[in-house]
C-alpha cells in the first residue's frame, strides 16, 4: 500500500486542486502513520521480547564422565529441560574397570526464566552433583567425597555465576593430600599419565545480560608420548598426545 | 453521590480487613511468638514461581560449610510454579523436589526424597527473605524405602548470590513412619534466618513474582 493509492481514492470525486492538495497531505500523513505502525509491528515481531530473552537458562551436571579409546560414558546425568523445571538422576555405584569408580552419585539441574518487576530478564539456573568413595586409575587419585555446584542468575540488569558449595573431601593425588578448598584451576602433573586439573572453572557471559560457569572438580587428562628419544646424533623431544579424559563431579549453569 | 461514597468506603474497609486477615496469622506452630512473629503466611496460591537448588550444612544450618568428610550436608533441587486459582477453586500449582540428605543414612545410602505431587503454595512474608518467599508442599516418596509422606518446604530468596543468603527447610509427616517428623535442625544463629529456616551454603533460590 502506498500514499498515492490513498490520494487517488480520496481525490477521485473531482475535488478542487487546493482540496486535492490538502487531501493528499492528509493521506500522506495517514499513510506514513500506518507505515510506521506496520514497521513498528514488524520490529516488535522481529525482536525478542524481554520474556524471550529471559527464557534461556541452561544447566546440567554429571557424576563421572569417561572418554578413552577403551571406554566412554557418563553417569549419572541431569540436564535441565528446555522449558525450565528440574531434572535429577542418581547411580548407587559407578564403575569403569581400571579407570573410574564412585559410590552414591547424584546429579540435579534446575532453573527457570521470567521477567522481573522492572521488566528486565529474571532467570536462574543451578546444577549440582555429589559422589562418595571416588577412585581413579586404581588409586592414583582418591577422594572420600566430591561436591560440585554451578549457579547462575540474572536480575535487575546484573548477571553472575559462582561455584559456591563445591568441595573435595580427603582428596589424595598421587600420594599427596590436597586441601578441601583447593584453588580454582589447580593443575598437577602426573608423570607417565598426563595431568589433572582440580576445581576447574570456566566462566562465560558479559556480566550484564548473560553469565555462565562450568565447574569440573577433578579433570584428569590422559596423555602419551610418541616419538622422541636419544640416538647417536643426540636427543629428540617426544610428542605429547592426549588420548582421553576422565571428569569427576561436573556442573554447568548459564543464564541470558 | 453519598451512597456511592459510602459504598466505596465499605468496599475499601472490606478489602483492608481481608488483607489484614490474610497476613496476620501469628499463632501457628511455625510462628509461636504471638506478639512478634518472624514471618507470616500471606496470599494463598499466588501467581509466582521459585526455582533453583542448593546445599545446606545441617546441623547447624548456618552459612559456613561443615568439615567435608563429615557428610553433614544436604543437597536439593526444587521448582514450584503457580498460576493462581483454577475456576473450580483449586490451586493451579505444579513443580518438583529432589532432596538428598548425605548425613542421614538408610541402608548405607543417603536419604533420597522425590516429590510425586505438589498440592499447595502460599506466600511467606518474612523480613529476611527480601526478594520473596513461599511455603509449599505436597506428597513425596522416600526412594530408599518406597514410603510416602506429606511434605512442606519453607523457601526463601534473600537476594543474589544465594549462598550464605537464601534459606530452605523441609518437614515430613506421615503416612510413612520411618521419616515421620523429619526436618533439619537450623537454629538462629548460626542460621541467618528465623524459625528453623536453614541458610544455603551453595546454590541459589530465585523467586519470580510473575511469569
Amino acid at each position: 500500500m502506498t500514499n498515492y493509492a490513498f490520494s487517488e481514492t480520496i481525490g477521485s470525486a473531482g475535488a478542487s486542486k487546493k482540496e486535492e492538495c490538502m487531501m493528499k497531505r492528509v493521506a500522506t500523513t495517514a499513510g506514513s502513520a500506518i507505515g510506521f505502525l506496520v514497521l513498528g509491528l514488524w520490529f516488535s515481531a522481529a525482536l525478542p521480547s524481554a520474556a524471550a530473552w529471559a527464557q534461556a537458562p541452561t544447566a546440567q551436571s554429571f557424576g563421572v564422565a569417561v572418554n578413552t579409546p577403551t571406554a566412554s560414558g557418563t553417569s549419572p546425568l541431569a540436564v535441565l529441560p528446555a522449558g525450565g523445571g528440574l531434572a535429577s538422576d542418581n547411580a548407587p555405584s559407578v564403575n569403569v574397570a581400571g579407570l573410574a569408580g564412585a559410590q552414591n552419585a547424584f546429579a540435579m539441574a534446575s532453573g527457570d526464566g521470567g521477567v522481573g518487576a522492572s521488566g528486565t530478564p529474571d532467570a536462574a539456573a543451578v546444577s549440582n552433583s555429589t559422589l562418595e568413595s571416588v577412585n581413579l586409575l586404581n588409586g592414583l587419585i582418591t577422594a572420600d567425597g566430591v561436591v560440585v555446584f554451578a549457579s547462575s542468575a540474572v536480575k535487575d540488569g546484573i548477571a553472575s555465576s559462582n561455584a559456591e558449595g563445591s568441595q573435595l573431601a580427603n582428596l589424595v593425588v598421587n600420594g599427596v593430600a590436597i586441601p578441601s578448598e583447593v584453588a580454582p584451576n589447580t593443575q598437577i602433573a602426573l608423570p607417565g599419565v598426563g595431568f589433572v586439573v582440580l576445581n576447574e572453572q570456566t566462566l562465560s557471559g558479559d556480566g550484564v545480560s548473560s553469565s555462565g560457569i562450568t565447574v569440573n572438580m577433578i579433570h584428569l587428562v590422559l596423555q602419551t608420548v610418541s616419538g622422541g628419544g636419544c640416538g647417536l646424533l643426540g636427543c629428540l623431544p617426544g610428542v605429547l598426545t592426549t588420548t582421553g579424559e576422565i571428569i569427576v563431579g561436573s556442573a554447568t549453569s548459564s543464564v541470558q | 453521590m453519598r451512597k456511592l461514597r459510602n459504598l466505596a468506603f465499605l468496599l475499601a474497609l472490606g478489602a483492608a480487613a481481608m488483607v489484614a486477615w490474610s497476613c496476620d496469622r501469628p499463632a501457628t506452630p511455625v510462628s509461636p511468638q504471638a506478639n512478634k512473629p518472624l514471618f507470616w503466611f500471606g496470599e494463598q496460591c499466588p501467581a509466582a514461581k521459585m526455582t533453583g537448588g542448593g546445599r545446606i550444612d545441617a546441623p547447624d544450618g548456618g552459612p559456613e560449610k561443615n568439615p567435608p568428610a563429615s557428610h553433614q550436608f544436604q543437597t536439593f533441587g526444587a521448582h514450584v510454579i503457580s498460576d493462581g486459582f483454577n475456576p473450580d477453586g483449586s490451586c493451579a500449582v505444579k513443580g518438583s523436589l529432589e532432596w538428598v540428605d548425605h548425613n542421614m543414612r538408610v541402608s548405607g545410602q543417603p536419604l533420597n526424597l522425590h516429590s510425586e505431587a505438589i498440592t499447595f503454595v502460599e506466600q511467606l512474608l518474612a523480613d529476611d527473605c527480601k526478594d520473596g518467599a513461599l511455603h509449599w508442599g505436597g506428597r513425596l516418596v522416600e526412594k530408599n524405602t518406597g514410603e510416602e509422606y506429606d511434605f512442606q518446604v519453607f523457601d526463601c530468596d534473600n537476594g543474589e548470590p544465594g549462598a550464605k543468603q537464601d534459606g530452605f527447610n523441609i518437614l515430613l509427616s506421615g503416612p510413612g513412619e520411618s521419616q515421620d517428623g523429619y526436618t533439619l535442625s537450623c537454629p538462629s544463629p548460626p542460621s541467618i534466618h528465623a524459625e528453623n529456616i536453614c541458610t544455603l551454603t551453595g546454590g541459589n533460590r530465585q523467586f519470580h513474582p510473575t511469569h
